[in-house]
């Protein structure tokens, strides 16, 4: 009898803790408090108009990797290269803030679901988006760091900034039960710039890590 | 993903074989069947190879060129390993019918053989690596020499590697038959130029160097 209590408490700890871990990332019980007023910043294209990454994408079990390199032509265009270490092309594509053009793309990633996705994660890893951003409000936190909700299309993004205004934490929040579709975690930073950047899924089994590169010319 | 592994080093394995440069105008090579018997007279005397490589691939969709640098070494019969060392890390080895890459800390295995894909590249490979190349039946090959250098313009005849690159030039000293670099192009035009240096034969080189952990 002991130890069939035992086993029973066991489990019961087993199921809290698969129940908590399995549970949706949401910002359902985030309450506001104040318009923010201050403008997010960008880690990105201030000085530089190129941006190469070092990108792993893992999904499902597979892995692909490469160089990402990101060139603003204007303040509503991007231009963005996917290419193997060795220098194989995977993708070029034309990027605005709500449409795509792929220039060129091999056929095991040219399908409109895997290009919508890795286009929409490019867009917010380099902040491209953030002037799209509308109604800014201040979330209610213990976090010394200040959380922005914004407007993004039907969407909200949850924003973490550091006292600079820059992006430390990306959220895409969607739904009515305000759930997480993915973040992107700026970290490891190096004069005030993310050497590495973490992309996170939750509706897909999909990561990304990009470690920020300089390539001589 | 594997396709692109084997692509990349089916490439740098070609460069096994031969070495060179472009200042003048290129003819057509006068005796190739000489030039064949001197390249695989060669590669016979060669069991180790150590060299330095710069890449610099162009993307003309970007208006950009970028260069990456690192090392590669080879040994008889079947081992390469290229490590790229600047600006990032990454290494692939040829490793006894077994392609290893390490990024990012994380290793990857492949078997060689495991489809067609890899099969392909796999018996290229051996070809390059017993001085064949120049009699590769998977690609259509021009020679051409100038003052300097021989060159081979080598197209694609295998349909899956036609999907990614339209040529590969391989330039080959005149003065050692040493490969000096090695040009890739894609469908699109762009390229990536491979270039060779602080080329070393015949150093001892251990199999566990082109072990990847």
């Amino acid at each position: 009898m002991k130890s069939f209590w035992f086993i029973k408490s066991i489990s019961s700890c087993i199921l809290i803790a698969l129940v908590v871990s399995c549970a949706p990332h949401t910002y359902k019980k985030a309450s506001v408090t104040t318009v923010y007023e201050q403008p997010i910043q960008s880690y990105f294209f201030s000085k530089d108009s190129v941006h190469y990454f070092k990108t792993s994408i893992d999904t499902y079990g597979k892995s692909l990797s490469g160089i990402l390199a990101v060139r603003r032509l204007n303040v509503d265009t991007l231009k963005v290269s996917f290419f193997t270490e060795v220098g194989v092309t995977f993708f070029d594509a034309i990027v605005t803030h709500d449409s795509y053009q792929l220039i060129r793309c091999i056929p095991q990633l040219d399908s409109k679901g895997v290009m919508n996705t890795i286009i929409e994660d490019i867009r917010w890893v380099v902040l491209f988006n953030l002037n799209q951003l509308t109604d800014p409000v201040l979330i209610k936190t213990s976090d010394p760091a200040p959380i922005v909700r914004s407007n993004y299309q039907d969407v909200f993004i949850f924003t973490e900034l550091s006292k600079d205004n820059l992006p430390l934490l990306v959220t895409y929040v969607y739904g009515s039960k305000f759930k997480s579709k993915f973040d992107i975690r700026y970290d490891s930073f190096e004069n005030s710039i993310p050497n590495k950047i973490f992309v996170r899924h939750y509706n897909i089994d999909l990561k990304i890590d990009l470690t920020a590169i300089s390539f001589s010319q | 993903m594997k396709k692109y592994i084997f692509i990349a080093a089916a490439v740098f394995t070609v460069v096994l074989s031969s070495w060179l440069t472009q200042t003048d105008p290129y003819v057509a090579m006068k005796d190739v069947a000489g030039f064949k018997t001197k390249l695989n007279q060669k590669n016979q005397t060669i069991t180790t190879l150590s060299c330095d490589f710069v890449q610099e691939k162009s993307l003309s969709f970007m208006a950009q060129k970028v260069i990456s640098k690192g090392i590669m070494k080879y040994k008889k019969p079947d081992m390469m390993k290229l490590e790229y060392t600047t600006p990032f890390q990454y290494i692939m080895a040829l490793y006894k019918g077994k392609v290893i890459i390490k990024d990012n800390g994380k290793v990857s295995k492949y078997d060689s053989k495991s489809n067609k894909v890899f099969k392909y590249v796999n018996d290229l490979m051996i070809h390059a690596v017993q001085g064949n190349v120049a009699d590769s039946k998977e690609f259509t090959i021009v020679y051409k020499e100038n003052s300097k250098t021989y060159l081979m313009e080598m197209t694609p005849a295998e349909a899956t590697m036609k999907e990614y690159l339209s040529k590969v030039l391989v330039t080959v000293s005149k003065t050692d038959l040493g490969v000096l670099k090695v040009e890739m192009t894609e469908k699109s035009g762009d390229y990536t130029l491979i270039t060779f240096v602080n080329r070393v034969y015949n150093t001892a080189l251990k199999d566990e160097e082109f072990l990847v952990h």
